[in-house]
């Protein structure tokens, strides 16, 4: 029963995005290949929706109302043991030159970033597949 | 002189054998000065005295006293004393005087020792008395001597002198007066200065103390004395006494004469003398004088010293000094002059009055010393650190120590050291530097550190300045708040020698800001252009490779995304270009009728989307008499796309935003309201300012901060002008006008 509910079950990830073009295109895109999309529009919601669904992958957006994605990020790991694991893309158009953000991802890990503007969706597709793969 | 009756009115036993004996002055008007005497004479002795019935006696009390005065009598044998001791109470004696010159000397300018033995004490008393009441500054030194404590008089009220006045010292010796005493306890004032000597008490005490001070080198002419004959049987001064010391008063006069002759001799080798009468008519000069003046001596003379008037001095100082040499006092200031030629000299300028038997000047003599160089020097110094006093940065010049010798205004200004506190002290001890984290900059690499080391370790005659290009440096102000600073040092060179480094220094806080806020604006443009560069490219993805066999609504929708995308694009570039066009200057302005109502209706129309999103109400008023007005509709367009995207923006969901217009007169009024989240009166002054965002509101979405600069820029660029009330979380109204036609 139980492995059989798994290998159904599809793969389910959150994308916390403010922008609603691009939390629309994720959504279509993801869906189209077989996840199951969860969405939000701020940290707030997103963290909340996080800790509620246990999602299997993050994309996290980082300038965002309410609360920013890392804000959103550290919460999550604090908060408890499925929220220090789970793997989180920061998706963001900040340069990657902020010390900040690098400082941030080296310390929630497992933790990557991406610019938005330099990926492919279907870049983005594969960098998730790749790190659901891998063993936590 | 005077003769008079005046009855005793008191007896006081001062201390063992002395007693102060009172007499009133029924007519309260016998004058004289501290230190003289009266003749006191009993019409009948009631104990017979073979040397009469009078006697002298100083006067203790102060000439201030009116009513009555005052001596001191030491009990004797006499009959003329006993009787004087003995009399009831109202008993009336007669009076002659005052006589002496044991008086105080008529300026206070040379401190005076007095010497007393004994009851020789009382003239001083009386000169201590009336100094001190009439507030003169004399300065006191007493040595007093008497055989033993318990008939010392004045023991108390002499202390007390000394406790209330600083100007007056007591030494008191309980045994006769020998040189030693002189020598320690008095002599340290002649290191100082010239004290005239006042001696007073028996003769043999006199004779010694003037033979010793004599043989300690002190002048004859400063030593004034008084003998009190007949000390054993009482005070008194025989006439002899006064006779001898006349006579050598004629002989110290003659020396004196002869001694002033050869110091006028010597000072007119270099000084300006001069006399001049009452009226300031010339009537001596020397030959300085003439040559410095470079009139002739004839012509000159007789003039008034009014023709040497440099106009330099304004009247208050020639009038200040004509007060004090015509009061009789001495007049000592710096001069500037005008000789015949019309050109300057400076003189530093002794007037004295020559003042005749009442104490009134007579003539007066003038000393000057030429001081024209020192006075042209001192103003061209004076320039000179004016100049540099008064220039706009933060400077300070060290010596070759690096010790600051001179600070400008602005130092004061940006640390907050006044000159004297930091004058003489090491630059880098009173100037701390640090660098942004605040940790102090350390000694060696402070850069006028850099100065000193090229010039006094490495010997480099001309090394350059240095200066903080592209250096985080911070001084601290004397209260331990810092400022980012631009700094410049250089060597003062004196021909080849280094005499020291001078640094320029200013707060480029603003400076900083402005590169901060550059860097800031470059990083937020380029995010914000990011964002929907990437709807572009995702969506034309999503059309050109995988989903292509999507439906044909899907594949619309997409190039709808990618279509706004691609406005929000236009749209910051048009922003950012429109600033750059207000920073330029280069807004051209190109008029054309526009009708407001439908105007609004466009602009509002361009923004459907958002506001319904948010479900936002607007409301828009025109006045009915609303005329066509002339102005440019690309900027008007822009100024209400900027103000309508913030209502809306910066509007909770459901709130309301409204547009009100009217005009009056050539004015076109505009009221834009909405219930948004208001702007925090902290920030209310600097909201047109660029790249400026509200605390409340930077959580709230995105926004570059330019939009209402871009509104007040342009609509100042269409004549008009902006002003808005605010409450938080009331909303915003901003009120503008523009001219009906531009």
């Amino acid at each position: 029963m139980m492995n059989t509910s798994t290998s159904e079950k599809k793969i389910v990830i959150e994308a916390i995005e403010d922008d609603a073009l691009l939390r629309t295109v994720l959504r279509d895109k993801f869906s189209g290949e077989g996840f199951q999309v969860l969405e939000a529009s701020d940290g707030k919601e997103g963290l909340a929706t996080a800790l509620r669904e246990k999602p299997d992958l993050i994309l996290l957006d980082i300038v965002m109302p309410e609360m920013d994605g890392i804000t959103m990020m550290q919460k999550l790991r604090q908060e408890n043991e499925w929220g220090k694991h789970v793997p989180i893309i920061l998706l963001t158009n900040l340069s990657a030159d902020n010390e900040k953000i690098n400082q941030a991802i080296a310390d929630n890990e497992p933790a990557y970033y991406l610019v938005k503007s330099n990926w492919t969706m279907s870049d983005l597709v594969e960098k998730v597949r790749e790190r659901l793969s891998r063993p936590c | 002189m005077k003769l008079f009756k005046a009855p005793i009115i008191s007896r006081k036993e001062i201390a063992e054998h002395t007693v102060e004996v009172t007499f009133a002055v029924p007519a309260h008007d016998f004058e004289f000065q501290a230190g003289q005497y009266v003749r006191i004479t009993i019409p009948e002795l009631t104990i017979p005295d073979p040397r009469g019935n009078y006697r002298d006696f100083s006067i203790v009390s102060s000439p201030n006293e009116r009513a009555a005065f005052t001596i001191a009598v030491r009990a004797s044998e006499s009959g003329f004393k006993k009787t004087l001791l003995e009399l009831p109470l109202g008993s009336e004696v007669q009076v002659t005087g005052p006589h002496g010159e044991f008086t105080l000397p008529k300026n206070p300018d040379r401190p005076i020792v007095y010497i007393a033995g004994g009851i020789g004490i009382t003239p001083f008393m009386s000169h201590f008395q009336f100094a001190f009441e009439e507030q003169l500054a004399y300065k006191f030194i007493v040595l007093y001597s008497n055989t033993a404590l318990a008939n010392t008089p004045y023991l108390a009220e002499l202390d007390n002198f000394a406790k209330q006045h600083h100007d007056f010292t007591v030494e008191k010796i309980f045994a006769p007066i020998e040189e030693k005493h002189i020598r320690e306890r008095i002599m340290g004032v002649m290191e100082i200065t010239t004290p005239l000597w006042f001696l007073a008490g028996p003769p043999a005490m006199i004779s010694l103390v003037r033979k010793i001070l004599l043989a300690l080198g002190v002048s004859e002419g400063t030593i004034h004395i008084e003998e009190f004959l007949g000390y054993e049987s009482g005070s008194s001064i025989p006439s002899q006494a006064i006779a001898r010391r006349v006579q050598n008063r004629e002989e110290v006069l003659k020396l004196q004469v002869a001694r002033a002759e050869t110091l006028l001799d010597a000072l007119s080798k270099i000084a300006l003398i001069s006399e001049d009468d009452l009226e300031g008519t010339i009537t001596f000069a020397n030959d300085k004088f003439v040559e410095i003046a470079k009139y002739k001596r004839e012509e000159i003379m007789g003039q008034n010293h009014r023709i040497l008037k440099s106009g330099y001095h304004p009247p208050e100082f020639f009038k200040e000094m004509w007060a004090t040499i015509s009061s009789g006092r001495v007049w000592h200031g710096e001069v500037k002059n005008m000789a015949k030629d019309g050109t300057y000299y400076w003189v530093d300028s002794v007037i004295a009055p020559v003042t005749g038997d009442e104490g009134r000047p007579v003539s007066y003599l003038s000393v000057r010393f030429p001081i024209t160089e020192r006075k042209e020097l001192e103003e061209v110094k004076a320039k000179d650190e004016a100049v540099l006093a008064s220039i706009g940065d933060g400077l300070a010049a060290t010596d070759e120590e690096g010790k600051i010798v001179l600070v400008s205004k602005s130092f004061t200004k940006l640390l907050g050291w006044e000159p004297a506190e930091v004058k003489g002290r090491l630059f880098t001890d009173v100037v701390q530097a640090v660098d942004e984290n605040g940790s102090a900059i350390p000694e060696s690499e402070r850069l006028i550190y850099k100065i000193f080391r090229q010039h006094t370790k490495l010997m480099i005659a001309d090394a350059p300045s240095v200066t903080t290009d592209g250096m985080n440096i911070y001084y601290k102000r004397k209260d331990g708040t810092r400022f980012p600073v631009g700094i410049t040092v250089s060597p003062i060179l004196i021909g080849n020698r280094f005499a020291g480094a001078v640094e320029v220094f200013r707060d480029v806080t603003k400076e900083k800001g402005i590169d901060q806020a550059k860097t800031e604006f470059v990083s937020l443009a380029s995010h914000q252009l990011r964002t929907p560069l990437t709807t572009v490219n995702w969506y034309s993805e999503m059309l050109l490779r995988t989903e292509i066999g999507k439906s044909i609504e899907k594949q619309k929708e997409y190039l709808e995304k990618i279509h706004s995308g691609s406005q929000r694009m236009v749209g910051l570039v048009n922003t950012l270009l429109n600033v750059s066009r207000i920073e330029l200057g280069t807004l051209s302005v190109e008029s054309q009728p526009v009708d407001v109502a439908q105007f609004i209706q466009e602009v509002i129309k361009e923004q459907d989307q958002q506001i319904d999103e948010k479900k936002i109400t607007i409301t828009t008023n025109i006045a009915k008499d609303m005329p066509v007005i002339e102005t440019d509709p690309t900027l008007l367009r822009m100024i209400f796309q900027n103000l309508l995207s913030n209502a809306v923006k910066y509007t909770a969901a459901g709130g309301r935003v409204g547009i009100a217009v009217s005009v009056d007169k050539a004015t076109v009024l505009v009221a834009f309201s909405d219930t948004g989240y208001g702007i925090p009166k902290k920030d209310q002054d600097k909201v047109f300012t660029k790249m400026f965002r509200a605390d409340n509101v930077k959580e709230k979405g995105e926004g570059t901060g330019l939009g209402l600069y871009i509104v007040k820029s342009v609509l100042s660029a269409l004549g008009g002008s902006i002003q808005f009330t605010s409450e938080e979380q009331k909303g915003t109204t901003f009120y503008l006008t523009f001219p009906l036609t531009h």
